[in-house]
């Protein structure tokens, strides 16, 4: 008796799926964190026809092939992890649909005419390095800025003008601007520091003052703090060796006295500093800290123990849906945001050359340039070897300084084919 | 009866008889088996206990009601998955009313007029055509009075003055500024010589890098006098034209004659005479009615000029009740309209962005499939469950300003006098944004009485202006309660079920 009904493999429109070479897929569910990882080249080519445009998350599964003992298992793998499931229906039915989550912009970076009517609405962060004057000598001081936020120091003395910073921020104060980074040399060293300040709060943005402890130390003036002090502000103060720790701690007790919002970041170049700063935040009950791994060129192991990503720190950050589709769009580590060194460079991507100089350049011209002409702010890595060659790479978080700075773009132990 | 207040999870059934859960909180549409259907009709019925239920079945298979016998492992499963959608929120609703409470603000309509990249001018009220379906003619309530004026010159040159000081502001976010420039009428080439004079004063008045586009929609009665001038700045222009001389028998002259020939003999004479323009400048809309079809209208413009026409629907709103019938002898709907099989597919391919039904289609994808965002922004801020401003209508200027020959200020050329949001003084236009806001969400709390109970609350897609008026207000057409809501679903699934293409094609515009 000829069989009636069809058998609809179909998968949860909320599931990332990805298919490599040598018959390697992974499946991953964004509501419970689970992984579905598979290399059998039957599965393999059912999931490349269930992801396509073509059958759209569903797919006909006749009988025997679902009585295979690999496919088998791997739809109750999907049932249980709630990734999928099989429908039975009638022939005659047809065949159900499914959304299969494709990701669109309508502003889009690639369609020049409407991108142009509100090219401004994309820009939502700019870090300004107001000066470059430092008393200081620290050794990470010339490539630390490369590899996250940090301070740097200059040849010759420069500082970004006032006027410029004022117009700078009328001009933003209806665009997409979301937060304002303010760093130095030293920031309390600017000629303008108290109006520049002023401008900044009265923005309505956010604003995160970079500070290294060092420069606070060496302030004294209550008066100072007092200045940044606003609810939208908030101090990242920067932590790098050598550090005395009885001064360290005496400035967090000193700290904790105003009310502001402040995070100490800790530099990390190898375990004895990392062990050193947990000891500080421990003795001085800090809660609020991050650690910044720093690349010396000498500390390679150190990077790849504790900050190259294993398998299971890709998988534990569970990232959501959206967040896996917007990084086949864009990077958000890079996306609308401008950084401003002191002679007036505008930089994308601080390890590139700048975009262009604010001296010279409208905003709108430099937020031009890089969408039409650098693309770092669409740097996925979908467009890098070799993580577009693996399963894992929209799970992976997106590239970052580090990447282009140590050039290499796979920081992970994960073997690639 | 507005009787809903919370949007709830709804579980529906295809054409096809396949089941699909729909997430208000989630936004999103998915495929489910029949058998967690059933447990979640319960629940959503609140049938007592679920838990319970599946325990006291007892046996190794449970009859269900129109699913037969299911193996009770198979029913513990989908009871698991039916606990994990609910823990991720799939099953979870909310208050309409408290979604709706958005309302926009003076700074709002700045904002967004600094934005405004189209500024349409009304440039006379006089048309040298009747048609039978005109929006002005004897079908429709007369709400406002044409009587035969034209748009002051000095009124549109303050105007545009006005708009550029603001598109010059920082509240501007574009790159170089540039705006287009529409006219329309009535018939606007009856008053060439005014656009003659905004065009010229536009061109003087230009800042640097900034560039302005001009676009005319047309009979073309008057099309041969004037296209040098035309060609020469570049507009891009709208023809209407319904069709073939039968097809095209609503559009006459006042004493009854076809328009037709003249008509194909103006835009023939472009084609000849500016090639190129013609391929890149000129656009044709066509109205849909008793007289003609989509099928018809297709290979018309196809043998003729080698063009997809836009598609319009003769406006069901704002009859006038005595021509009710009058209507009903005129008016079609296009998605009713059976269109041969061997050539559906290629003209729904081809005129898929202009076909009325096509455009619901297009909407419902773009609305439902939950990866659609505005602009790059919203990958990073957005919530899905912010208050929202009610109905489709749009925020004052987003797609345009519209000034009249009154100098009423509309938010677009398809909407009444009487929507006006402001009325300008002709030596000193200065648009009062504080009245337009307050204008504009008056109307809102009008319409907000029915957005309350309906279901389509958070993605609807009707202009509030099409059933309220000063002192009128009709029920939306669009309102769905819960049942309307599911059927509407279940209508647009189906579809898709049946054509999947549409779902990427219009995904990868």
């Amino acid at each position: 008796m000829k069989n009636k009904y069809d058998c609809w493999l179909y998968i949860e429109s909320f599931v990332h799926i990805s298919t490599k070479l040598k018959y390697k897929s992974l499946l991953y569910n964004p509501y419970n964190g689970m992984v579905l990882e598979n290399n059998n080249p039957a599965v393999f080519k059912i999931l490349e026809k269930i992801k396509s445009n073509e059958n759209l998350y569903v797919f006909k599964i006749s009988r025997n092939e679902l009585g295979k003992k690999e496919i088998k298992n791997f739809v109750s793998k999907l049932r249980n992890n709630f990734m999928g499931d099989v429908i039975l229906a009638p022939s005659e039915n047809g065949k159900p649909f499914q959304m299969k989550p494709i990701p669109k912009v309508f502003a889009n970076i690639d369609d020049k005419e409407t991108i142009n009517n509100t090219i401004l609405r994309n820009l939502m962060e700019i870090t300004f390095y107001i000066n470059n004057v430092c008393e200081h000598d620290c050794s990470i001081c010339e490539n630390a800025y490369k590899q996250f936020l940090f301070c740097r120091k200059g040849d010759s003395p420069e500082e970004l003008e006032i006027k410029l910073l004022k117009l700078i921020l009328e001009e933003v104060k209806f665009s997409g601007i979301i937060k304002f980074s303010i760093i130095g040399g030293n920031l309390f060293s600017y000629s303008a520091i108290d109006e520049f300040n002023h401008l900044c709060l009265t923005s309505g943005c956010k604003i995160e003052y970079y500070i290294n402890f060092r420069h606070m130390i060496s302030l004294g003036s209550v008066s100072r703090f007092k200045g940044l002090a606003n609810k939208n502000s908030t101090l990242r103060i920067l932590v790098n060796f050598p550090v005395i720790e009885t001064n360290l701690i005496r400035l967090i007790i000193f700290l904790n006295k105003f009310e502001i919002r402040k995070i100490f970041e800790f530099i990390i170049e190898d375990e004895e500093q990392f062990i050193f700063s947990k000891r500080i935040i421990s003795r001085s009950r800090l809660d609020n800290f991050v650690f910044r791994p720093y690349f010396n060129q000498r500390n390679k192991t150190f990077f790849n123990k504790n900050v190259f990503l294993k398998k299971k720190d890709i998988i534990s950050a569970k990232p959501t849906q959206e967040e896996i589709l917007s990084r086949t769009i864009i990077n958000k580590n890079f996306f609308g945001k401008l950084i401003f060194l002191s002679n007036g460079d505008v930089f994308t991507n601080i390890n590139k050359k700048p975009i262009g100089n604010i001296y010279r350049d409208s905003l709108r011209t430099l937020v031009s340039e890089e969408i039409f002409n650098r693309h770092y702010w669409k740097i996925t890595r979908e467009k890098i070897d070799p993580c577009n060659r693996c399963v894992y790479e929209n799970l992976c978080p997106p590239i970052s300084n580090y990447e282009f700075f140590l050039v290499k773009y796979n920081l992970c132990n994960m073997k690639i084919c | 009866m507005r009787k809903e207040n919370f949007k709830k999870f709804i579980v529906f059934k295809s054409d096809r008889n396949f089941f699909y859960l729909y997430s208000p909180v989630q936004n999103r549409i998915q495929l489910i088996s029949p058998i967690l259907a059933y447990i979640l009709e319960l629940e959503e019925s609140n049938k007592g206990e679920i838990k319970q239920w599946i325990r006291n079945t007892g046996s190794k298979k449970v009859i269900i009601k129109g699913l037969g016998y299911i193996d009770k492992r198979d029913l513990q499963y989908y009871y698991s998955k039916f606990l994990f959608f609910k823990k991720n929120k799939f099953l979870d609703g909310y208050v309409i009313r408290n979604r709706i409470k958005k309302r926009i603000t003076e700074n709002d309509v700045k904002r967004v007029l600094a934005n405004v990249d189209t500024v349409g001018f009304e440039v006379t009220e006089r048309c040298n055509l009747d048609c039978k379906y005109c929006t002005y003619g004897d079908l429709y309530i007369k709400n406002e009075k044409r009587r035969n004026r034209d748009l002051n010159i000095e009124l549109a040159k303050n105007i545009l003055k006005t708009l550029n000081k603001f598109r010059f502001s920082n509240l501007n976010l574009s790159k170089n500024r540039s705006y287009s420039i529409g006219f329309y009428g009535g018939e606007p080439l009856l008053n060439f010589p005014l656009i003659e004079e905004i065009v010229n004063f536009a061109q003087r008045n230009k800042r640097e890098s900034q560039e302005i586009n001009f676009n005319i929609t047309t009979n073309a009665i008057l099309i041969n006098k004037h296209l040098d001038f035309l060609v020469k700045h570049d507009f891009r222009i709208l023809i209407s034209i319904d069709g073939s001389f039968n097809n095209n028998s609503y559009r006459c002259f006042p004493n009854g004659k076809p328009s037709f020939n003249q008509v194909r003999n103006n835009i023939k004479l472009i084609k000849k005479k500016y090639p190129d323009f013609f391929r890149r400048n000129i656009e044709f809309n066509s109205v849909i009615h008793k007289k003609n079809s989509i099928q018809e209208i297709y290979y018309f413009f196809k043998k003729e000029f080698e063009k997809i026409p836009r598609i319009s629907e003769v406006s069901p709103i704002w009859i006038d009740p005595k021509m009710k019938n009058k209507f009903k002898e005129i008016f079609k709907i296009t998605k009713k309209e059976v269109i041969r099989p061997a050539i559906k597919k290629q003209i729904e391919r081809e005129m898929r962005l202009y076909l009325p039904y096509m455009k619901d289609i297009n909407f419902f994808v773009l609305v439902y499939s939950g990866f659609v965002f505005r602009e790059y922004f919203d990958l990073f801020y957005k919530d899905d469950l912010s208050p929202i401003i009610p109905t489709g209508t749009c925020i004052p200027f987003a797609k345009k300003i519209f000034i009249t020959v009154g100098g009423e200020i509309l938010p677009c050329e398809n909407v009444g006098y009487i929507h006006y949001l402001d009325i300008l003084d002709k030596k000193n236009p200065e648009i009062n944004f504080e009245k337009i806001a307050k204008r504009y969400n008056k109307f809102l709390e009008m319409a907000v009485v029915e957005c309350n109970h309906c279901y389509w609350v958070n993605r609807c897609q009707i202009c509030m202006f099409t059933f309220l008026s000063e002192g009128i207000i009709k029920n939306c057409y669009g309102f769905k309660t819960k049942s309307q809501f599911q059927s509407y679903l279940a209508y647009f699934i189906s579809i898709l079920e049946k054509n999947p293409q549409f779902y990427t094609e219009n995904l990868s515009i």
